[in-house]
């Protein structure tokens, strides 16, 4: 430390250097005092503006966040309502209120986790809608431009819809513009042949 | 010396004008001189200058005397103002690592008489290098500030700033000598 101390050509060469600065402006001190000057006035509003739109933007964030809370807790029963694998039979009464079937969320929950729920319940119905369109189909093309089987209709033994399930009632749709489709083309192919 | 700086201190807090003009005055000429060994460009030392006065009476309220003087305070905000504008200005900065250089070129006079020579060459070997590291060497052996006070300015700690003169002072000879 004594030789960083003691190095007197280093703290000339320095002392050199410095001396060599430009000096300070004369006015910039004034200049300075202005700039220090105008913002002291100039902040209160910009901060008020700036509070006003950060209070705004949370209110509708929030206002978003919970609608949409409020649009998922509506669903949640409706889809366990669609996908409990139980006879209608047994349950004649039940009416598919989505906010009665309480009881049946809490079944769900026995089976598997919360969160996995929904998207494994969709995954079933769409896999049971799968089967159910080509065995229409198939049935149809058998009886000639008829009206369809009514065992077609039938769904699989273990999955029960009611009346406002929108993937049969999607199923049905697709079900009639095919068979309408099949008797059509039968129909063409048939005065093609006379 | 010391009651007059808590009277400048206190009346900064309460915003007055008056003492805005004090500090300025007093103050003002060192932290220009921080400001210039860092930022060569005019317009901009004076900007960052500014900058300087405005941040320290927004934060005079978070000063404390017991860290350090209101010089070393105010050198410090210079310091880092500086700094923030030479690194998104860019500038070129000579490299000169240890590796650089032959090992028997690192022996250097140690109490040497002064030599004219010597200072022209060591004057030329101060603007190759890196602005920090001139405002580190300025602030030990021009402003007689003490290593816990340059540790505090540059936001780093004592050993730490012994070290880097040692070796911005073994960097400079060895810039002598490979000349």
């Amino acid at each position: 430390m004594n030789e960083l101390k003691n190095d007197n050509n280093l703290r000339e060469a320095i002392g050199r250097r410095e001396q060599q600065l430009p000096p300070m402006p004369a006015d910039l001190n004034e200049r300075v005092m202005k700039g220090l000057m105008e913002p002291e006035t100039a902040a209160p509003p910009r901060r008020l503006w700036l509070y006003a739109a950060v209070a705004v933007a949370a209110g509708i964030a929030l206002l978003i966040i919970f609608h949409l809370g409020k649009e998922q807790t509506a669903q949640e029963p409706v889809v366990a309502q669609q996908t409990v694998g139980q006879p209608a039979a047994s349950k004649p009464t039940e009416a598919p209120e989505p906010v009665a079937a309480k009881p049946r969320q809490e079944e769900m929950k026995v089976e598997a986790p919360p969160a996995q729920q929904p998207a494994k319940k969709h995954r079933k119905v769409m896999r049971k809608l799968i089967e159910l369109i080509p065995t229409a189909e198939a049935k149809s093309a058998h009886t000639a431009a008829a009206e369809p089987a009514p065992e077609a209709e039938t769904p699989s033994p273990d999955y029960y819809p009611t009346e406002q399930d929108p993937f049969v009632a999607m199923a049905a749709q697709v079900e009639d513009i095919r068979s309408r489709g099949m008797a059509l083309q039968q129909e063409i192919t048939a005065l093609m042949n006379n | 010396m010391e009651h007059e700086t808590d009277i400048l201190i206190n009346d900064l807090r309460q915003r007055k004008p008056a003492a805005c003009q004090r500090l300025l005055a007093t103050y003002g000429p060192a932290v220009f001189r921080m400001v210039q060994r860092l930022v060569t460009c005019r317009e901009d030392a004076e900007e960052v200058y500014q900058d300087v006065f405005v941040k320290a009476l927004r934060s005079i309220g978070s000063y404390d005397a017991r860290q350090a003087s209101l010089s070393t305070w105010l050198n410090r905000i210079a310091y880092h103002e500086s700094l923030n504008v030479v690194r998104s200005k860019r500038p070129t900065i000579v490299s000169l690592d240890d590796r650089d250089l032959a090992p028997g070129l690192l022996d250097f006079p140690d109490n040497a008489p002064p030599d004219e020579q010597t200072i022209q060459q060591l004057e030329q070997a101060l603007a190759q290098l890196a602005p920090h590291e001139q405002a580190i060497v300025s602030m030990y052996y021009y402003d007689n500030m003490s290593i816990a006070d340059i540790a505090y300015v540059t936001g780093s700690i004592p050993s730490t700033v012994g070290s880097q003169l040692s070796r911005i002072r073994k960097k400079l000879y060895r810039i002598i000598k490979a000349h």
